[in-house]
């Protein structure tokens, strides 16, 4: 299970999902609110359109774990009620594998969550809607934090991403670091155990090494760089960065607070913020403001999906 | 015997209730494939509050903070179009 409604169409409980048969996904589960908008997808943004994203995490052998196009194909011709709702809805044609991708395509471009208390502050002059330690955030955010320098704000909208790339250190962390001797192993929401590396990896699949966009282009500089997410929503995403490494947005604006981790490739716009306690609770409060109001009414809409194709009364 | 008759009343009503759940007017078993193939999948949804929530109005209204989504000129939206996607996606492919 990858993108739960409940758990801001993403995942909240695990740091990287699990695929079919408990396979290891290397990197976290992004929101799908507002992916309408996203120019570039997955994290390394290998992918330019939704209609063929889909078929990434369907056909992916750690993800739905599908063998080819055609089985997806011949598995939905077999659906009770599909194949007569594929010709309604395209125009009498068959179940294939550009109708499939358009359907998916098509709900999660609906997925679109707005009108949070910043955008009723910042874009209909609602003074109230955001309090006193919110709005230093928002000051914060735009200025000595710089990170609106990529989560992007405009005069008349916000995506809150410039939809580029860039290395923070979180992936060359992770790819750098020395073996750690143990791993907290999650065995009850917030119960951690300290388990031998040499044990967990007796038991798992070896994890590949991520390089981020370095996959796709096989450019050096492009190690370790990954897609800037957009903020909206994203107090109901957690954990954050590529990897789900960071666990809260207060660990996450520490970590920006530092200045990243240096690397040979860090991006010249993280440095050191010098943010005092304050003004880092200040910044995480705005962020929390940036939840759109229609979540719920998106969260029970996706509860109303039919429970199964075999129900029969 | 009074507890018998009880018994039997209880019974019967429970059975109607049952079946007058399952079995209202256009939801009978005979009816219940065809209404599932062609409106079955959420398209009118309503929320608890009984105020009908629409995924299609929600992608085509203009929402405060966001600009309207760019059209995708060969796959434009209809309301079985994402009841489809939306059912695939949640239930047989992809959560």
């Amino acid at each position: 299970m990858c993108h739960i409604p409940e758990q801001g169409f993403a995942h909240n409980e695990l740091a990287t999902a699990v695929g079919i048969e408990g396979r290891t996904v290397r990197r976290n589960t992004p929101t799908i609110y507002n992916v309408a908008y996203s120019k570039n997808l997955f994290h390394d943004a290998r992918e330019d359109t939704l209609e063929w994203q889909v078929w990434g995490p369907l056909l992916a052998k750690n993800e739905m774990g599908n063998p080819s196009f055609s089985s997806v194909v011949n598995k939905i011709k077999i659906l009770d009620g599909y194949p007569s709702l594929f010709k309604k809805a395209f125009d009498n044609q068959r179940v294939s594998v550009v109708n499939i991708g358009k359907a998916l395509a098509s709900y999660q471009r609906t997925l679109i969550s707005a009108n949070s208390n910043f955008d009723k502050w910042f874009y209909a002059n609602k003074e109230d809607a955001l309090n006193e330690k919110e709005k230093l955030g928002f000051r914060l955010f735009v200025g000595k934090a710089r990170c609106a320098s990529c989560h992007i704000i405009e005069a008349d909208y916000a995506l809150f991403t410039d939809s580029k790339l860039h290395n923070t250190g979180v992936g060359y962390l992770s790819s750098m670091s020395p073996k750690k001797e143990y791993i907290p192993v999650q065995v009850a929401p917030g119960v951690f155990l300290k388990v031998d590396t040499n044990v967990i990896s007796k038991v798992s699949n070896k994890v590949d090494n991520d390089l981020g966009l370095y996959e796709i282009t096989e450019n050096p500089d492009h190690r370790w760089k990954y897609k800037t997410p957009s903020l909206r929503n994203v107090a109901l995403s957690s954990p954050y960065m590529h990897n789900g490494s960071i666990p809260s947005l207060r660990k996450v604006v520490e970590f920006y607070n530092k200045g990243g981790v240096k690397n040979p490739l860090l991006n010249p716009l993280i440095k050191p913020l010098n943010l005092k306690i304050y003004e880092i609770e200040a910044l995480v409060d705005f962020l929390k403001a940036l939840t759109g109001s229609n979540v719920n009414a998106l969260i029970e809409d996706a509860f109303s999906a039919t429970t199964s194709h075999k129900i029969t009364h | 015997m009074k507890i018998f008759f009880l018994i039997c009343f209880f019974s019967v009503s429970g059975v109607y209730a049952q079946d007058h759940v399952l079995h209202k007017s256009g939801d009978n078993k005979d009816n219940y494939n065809k209404n599932y193939q062609t409106n079955s999948l959420s398209l009118d949804y309503r929320n608890k509050n009984k105020k009908k929530f629409d995924l299609v109005n929600n992608f085509q209204t203009r929402h405060l903070g966001l600009p309207l989504v760019p059209t995708v000129e060969d796959n434009p939206i209809n309301k079985v179009k994402v009841a489809l996607g939306k059912n695939y996606f949640l239930i047989e492919g992809c959560l």
